[in-house]
């Protein structure tokens, strides 16, 4: 082992300076790379960059003043193995965060800004740590999720492809014309910006049901805009169908007598009463 | 109508109004484009608009870079000939402001044509593009500048083989457009190198003599300029 160095108070304040140093370097550096690279890369890749730049100076800044403050680094490196064992058990979920999150960082199955599903929980990414990730859900409230549980879980991605599609059923009345009712809402799709021409959207006579004849309504939207399509279409839909006198169709049921009718009417004047023989 | 005015102004058109107003404290901007209004107050030191044709992927929201036009009816191309035609595409017109005639800034873009957006690729790995839908012309056709430009496109096949070209995209850096009062413009290249895969980009010259050039609105904006061509990597 090499020789420990004495700390005096000199020492301690050059270890001081280059801590103040490396983080005024660290900001300034940050700062700058996020000037520079905030047009060129998308918000993760960037965030991602200026975290690991951030760490490396702070890294080598700890590294350079352990000496000064009379830390032998070749001790360390000599004790690290039964110092990683020991560290290793007692910190076992946080290692296994840390490795989940770099394992994150390189898989990126999701990114900052993305909207997601990781077990139940739904929103905007707000944040990938190295051992946590922070989602805003979309009542805006803040969840922390550890590394190792975003890792381990099963996440939906909701904008990882460029566009996405959903799906509406219009039960209309049997007496109305389901053809024309399907030509309507083609129109409205097709005068739907957002309503994408290709992949090509869908509008069938899917299934007759109980009380409604049912016409599935399939569209693709651009996975940012689709939420507000899908709101946009349906109230169109209702009130273009309505227009052209194609009623949405409420459950109903016909009732078949197996006898004639009889209805007693009880007023001033007596009892009326009338028998309808034609059932 | 494209030009520069000076403020306050009145315009009408079939579905357009345009007008800036002052009070003499501050300049009113109110715009109607068919249903859609917008309304913004300017400093008074504004003495000038510029309406110039844009990028025709900014309306109604941008969320692409790419213009994407489906031919009517495909055309075919011998093997390594060269064809020229010409197509239509959706205008967007760019609403600027400024002092002394110069250092303008834009305020609003508007579009009175068809707004429409499409997948060109597949679902995963695909891209977003303004769609539009045009007729193969032999000769430039009579378009409403106000909605319709024309693009002169050379088509160039590299390839031993006859091949089948139904739709174009464009990539908007770089979209070299230029105007005049009765005319907007643009010039493009197209090189298919194989079936599946073409190269698309702009010429900067105008399509006839006179004609003005726009302002390049996406340049402008300083946004990361990888590439000014476009690779049609998933079909023609």
């Amino acid at each position: 082992m090499g020789a420990v160095m004495e700390v005096t108070a000199y020492r301690v304040i050059i270890a001081v300076l280059i801590i103040i140093g490396a983080a005024v370097l660290a900001k300034a550096v940050t700062l700058n790379l996020r000037r520079r690279l905030k047009e060129r890369l998308d918000k993760g890749r960037l965030t991602l960059i200026v975290k690991i730049t951030n760490y490396s100076i702070v890294i080598v800044a700890v590294l350079t003043i352990l000496p000064l403050l009379g830390v032998n680094l070749s001790g360390i490196a000599l004790a690290g193995g039964i110092t990683g064992l020991v560290v290793g058990f007692a910190s076992q979920r946080i290692v296994s965060n840390l490795i989940s999150g770099v394992f994150l960082m390189i898989e990126r199955p999701i990114r900052i800004g993305q909207q997601v599903n990781i077990e139940t929980v739904a929103g905007f990414v707000e944040d990938i740590n190295m051992i946590s990730t922070v989602v805003r859900t979309y009542d805006g409230l803040y969840v922390r999720l550890p590394n190792e549980k975003v890792f381990t879980n099963n996440i939906t991605n909701y904008v990882a492809n460029v566009v996405r599609r959903f799906e509406y059923v219009v039960g209309i009345r049997y007496s109305d014309d389901a053809d024309r009712a399907v030509q309507i809402i083609k129109d409205l799709i097709e005068a739907h910006p957002f309503a994408l021409k290709n992949p090509s959207p869908q509008a069938f006579v899917d299934s007759l049901g109980d009380n409604t004849v049912n016409i599935v309504v399939r569209v693709w939207g651009p996975a940012t805009e689709w939420y507000s399509v899908k709101m946009e279409l349906l109230w169109k839909i209702k009130t273009a169908l309505e227009a052209e006198g194609i009623e949405i169709a409420f459950p109903q049921r016909v009732l078949w007598f197996g006898g004639p009718l009889e209805v007693r009417l009880k007023g001033d004047r007596g009892v009326v009463e009338h028998k309808d023989e034609g059932l | 109508m494209y030009g520069t005015y000076k403020v306050p102004l009145q315009l009408e058109y079939d579905r357009l109004t345009l007008s800036v107003q002052s009070d003499g404290k501050w300049l009113y901007y109110h715009r109607k484009a068919e249903d859609e209004t917008e309304e913004k107050q300017l400093p008074k030191e504004i003495d000038s608009l510029l309406l110039t044709p844009v990028e025709p992927v900014n309306t109604p929201k941008a969320i692409t870079n790419y213009l994407l036009i489906e031919l009517q009816r495909p055309l075919i191309l011998n093997p390594q000939g060269q064809s020229r035609v010409y197509l239509r595409f959706p205008v967007e017109i760019g609403v600027f402001v400024g002092r002394d005639q110069r250092d303008f800034h834009c305020i609003d873009i508007f579009s009175l044509s068809k707004k429409k957006f499409t997948l060109y690729g597949d679902v995963t790995h695909g891209v977003i593009c303004k769609y539009y839908s045009s007729d193969l012309h032999p000769e430039p056709p009579q378009v409403d500048p106000l909605i319709e430009g024309i693009v002169e496109l050379t088509l160039e096949n590299t390839e031993k083989e006859w091949v089948e070209v139904g739709r174009v995209v464009f990539n908007a850096y770089h979209m070299k457009i230029y105007y005049s009062e009765d005319s907007v413009t643009m010039k493009a290249k197209m090189t298919v190198k194989d079936r599946m895969l073409a190269e698309t980009e702009f010429i900067n010259k105008p399509l006839f003599k006179g004609m003005k050039k726009s302002i390049e609105l996406h340049v402008s904006r300083k946004l990361p300029v990888v590439s000014t061509s476009f690779v049609m990597e998933w079909g023609l």
